[in-house]
């Protein structure tokens, strides 16, 4: 076909087959990335936040594994391997230190494991009881974050995209919750709860004891207001933006919408507040064992093993006051860590601060 | 201020005074839900003594009526008198509570927005230096501290090690026995404004305006305050109204440690003694408070920053 020099028709002559070498070279210079692989890559990057992700992982299998084979237990009374009197000798014991009976039993060719931290009033093995410790405050952080996530995530979801009235009696309960002090909520339910037990003595619910279970109902009634209003927040700004309104003109069903945009653009913000929630929780848990509203005896946590040593504190000089400082240095160093990996989640999921 | 202005502002008051009338309502019904009253003693009082005490404090009427009754009460401030502390009106013990608790959390929530706005400023300016550095791994390092570790640890130090301060409160002296737990009630806020001002500076400084401001010719500290300030206070005046409320309403923690008779320890007894006017008016208090300066802190941000919407 004879080509007019004047017309806009391209010129099929001018065009060739592209050569192997040439189709090579429009291929990706590298396997597709998703958003995800991209931002666990980024977080690989972030040295403060992997140290802390090994320093929490360490800790978890700790934990776990330790009282596997620990030689005593954290609710053993250490005297009564050694006849059934009351003994003493038992409690506090420094670290390392042996009691009379031990020392005798050792003289008789039997192996005694050291306390390592030696034993506290009640003759515990002070070791054994922070790890206990450790593991109870990890779980009571880790499900209370769940709850609240899962509260908080589905009230404020649902408040944010049905709207209108819904929305704003769900906005006035926040308000009520937001403006309640705690400390009133929690003290009145651990109260009730505790009559709820001595009804059901030897159930489920009473071998956790009232502080247990009033922690998580507390979560469960009063910390989901953040997480509500963090997603209510979400729902409403994406609802408005333009790849919404795009996959809307396109066709796109709700729940494409719904899952294909709404949820991959706000899951980031939302899970990272959500392990941020755990350190919170942790410090709640550890502020209410200090009142003694926690975990009950004798199931230690963090909170309540400082506490209980918190008296040796204001004597000058006093020898058990690594009692206290152990305890309360491993809440700071748990609570730092898990707030330093949020913020390496952070750095390395949200979208919005991608450079 | 514009017409819009004051209507969001009149809106929310009516909001504010609904969500105190609620606070008073779920507060009213939680209270007479829960096991036990404030005659459960150890020694059981005869039912003819509950009787008389019911009938003093008007705990005879319907709970439908005591409900009314609190509800105005509430709206006017008065609560009559307290079960625990006997012939005393509660607004009384209230007033002299917060009074205490009040001057301390102020200085120190002044003491926490000065020094925070400072570090903060400071440690964006010369971001990656070592001072940069420094602040925040300190402040990194106070915010994962829970507030009775750092009172304890503060004591410890200060108070048992070093005796640079006393304790407990001493009668004669009026300034050093608060200086320590004004420290341990200004450590979380500090180091959290500090963390919040770094990075809406860091945020701002990128901005074009700030180059504008520079190429201008105008000082630098002027473009610092006038230019940069003005737009990286906002985040710091959100966070800074509810927690004013909360901390000048008293830390529990750290007046328990500190012997402070403050209205966080008087709060705290009134509830496990089930003094229920003291409970009341306690968390009515502390509701207004909250809403109060959520609110103010809400206008203020709006000022501050006109681009933002009045919805």
């Amino acid at each position: 076909m004879k080509h007019n020099p004047l017309s806009f028709q391209i010129n099929t002559e001018k065009f060739s087959f592209a050569s192997e070498s040439e189709k090579r070279g429009t291929n990706l210079m590298r396997p597709n990335s998703t958003f995800f692989v991209d931002g666990l890559k980024r977080f690989a990057k972030n040295p403060v936040a992997m140290v802390s992700f090994v320093f929490i992982f360490l800790v978890i299998l700790a934990v776990f594994i330790i009282p596997l084979f620990y030689p005593y237990k954290f609710n053993e009374i250490l005297c009564f391997r050694y006849g059934d009197v009351l003994d003493s000798k038992f409690t506090y014991l420094r670290p390392f230190e042996y009691a009379p009976k031990e020392i005798e039993a050792m003289e008789n060719g039997v192996f005694v494991p050291p306390h390592i931290l030696g034993t506290d009033k009640e003759g515990h093995d002070y070791f054994i009881c922070l790890i206990i410790g450790a593991r109870t405050s990890l779980i009571v952080g880790f499900f209370a974050a769940i709850i609240v996530l899962v509260i908080g995530g589905v009230i404020g979801a649902l408040s944010g995209y049905i709207g209108g009235k819904f929305d704003l009696i769900v906005m006035r309960i926040v308000d009520v919750i937001y403006s309640l002090p705690d400390i009133l909520i929690i003290i009145l339910f651990s109260a009730s709860l505790k009559a709820v037990f001595d009804g059901n003595q030897g159930g489920f619910l009473s071998q956790l004891g009232p502080g247990f279970v009033a922690i998580f109902v507390v979560f469960a009634l009063l910390y989901w207001v953040g997480m509500a209003r963090l997603v209510r927040g979400q729902v409403l700004t994406l609802r408005k933006q333009e790849y919404v309104m795009a996959a809307r003109a396109n066709g796109a069903s709700t729940a494409r919408i719904v899952f294909k945009h709404l949820i991959p653009n706000s899951m980031s913000v939302i899970i990272i507040s959500a392990a941020l929630q755990i350190p919170s929780a942790i410090f709640t848990e550890s502020f209410l064992s200090y009142l003694g509203l926690g975990v009950q005896y004798p199931t230690p946590s963090l909170g309540s093993l400082a506490s209980a040593a918190q008296s040796f504190i204001t004597v000058p000089n006093s020898p058990k006051l690594y009692m206290f400082l152990i305890p309360a240095i491993t809440i700071c160093l748990i609570v730092l860590s898990l707030n330093l990996l949020g913020d390496g989640l952070r750095d390395a999921f949200d979208p919005k601060t991608q450079k | 201020m514009n017409k819009k202005m004051w209507f969001y502002i009149i809106k929310r008051l009516l909001l504010g005074i609904l969500t105190y009338l609620l606070v008073v309502t779920v507060t009213f019904w939680v209270m007479q839900m829960v096991p036990g009253g404030p005659w459960t003693r150890e020694k059981a009082l005869s039912e003819a003594t509950i009787e008389i005490l019911n009938r003093k404090y008007g705990l005879d009427q319907p709970l439908f009526i005591q409900y009314i009754r609190y509800l105005g009460r509430a709206l006017i401030f008065d609560f009559g008198n307290s079960f625990k502390f006997k012939g005393r009106e509660v607004v009384d013990v209230i007033k002299k509570g917060f009074w205490l608790s009040f001057r301390l959390g102020f200085i120190a929530s002044l003491l926490a927005l000065g020094v925070g706005l400072f570090l903060g400023t400071y440690a964006a300016t010369h971001q990656n230096k070592f001072f940069d550095r420094a602040i925040m791994v300190l402040t990194t390092a106070s915010v994962a501290v829970p507030s009775f570790v750092a009172s304890l640890i503060i004591l410890f130090v200060f108070a048992v090690n070093l005796r640079w301060f006393p304790a407990t409160p001493v009668n004669a002296d009026p300034i050093t026995p608060y200086i320590l737990p004004i420290i341990a009630e200004s450590l979380y806020p500090t180091a959290y404004i500090t963390r919040l001002t770094r990075s809406s500076t860091l945020d701002v400084l990128g901005q074009d305006y700030m180059r504008t401001a520079k190429s201008k010719g105008v000082r630098p500290s002027r473009v610092l305050l006038k230019h940069g300030l003005r737009n990286s206070v906002t985040p710091v005046i959100t966070y800074f109204g509810p927690m004013f409320a909360t901390i000048i309403t008293g830390s529990l923690v750290i007046e328990k440690i500190f012997q402070i008779p403050g209205i966080g320890q008087h709060f705290y007894s009134a509830i496990t003694v089930r003094d229920y006017p003291m409970i009341m008016g306690t968390t009515c208090l502390l509701a207004l408070l909250l809403i109060v300066f959520t609110l103010l802190s809400d206008i203020a941000y709006k000022l501050v920053n006109p681009r933002v919407d009045f919805d």
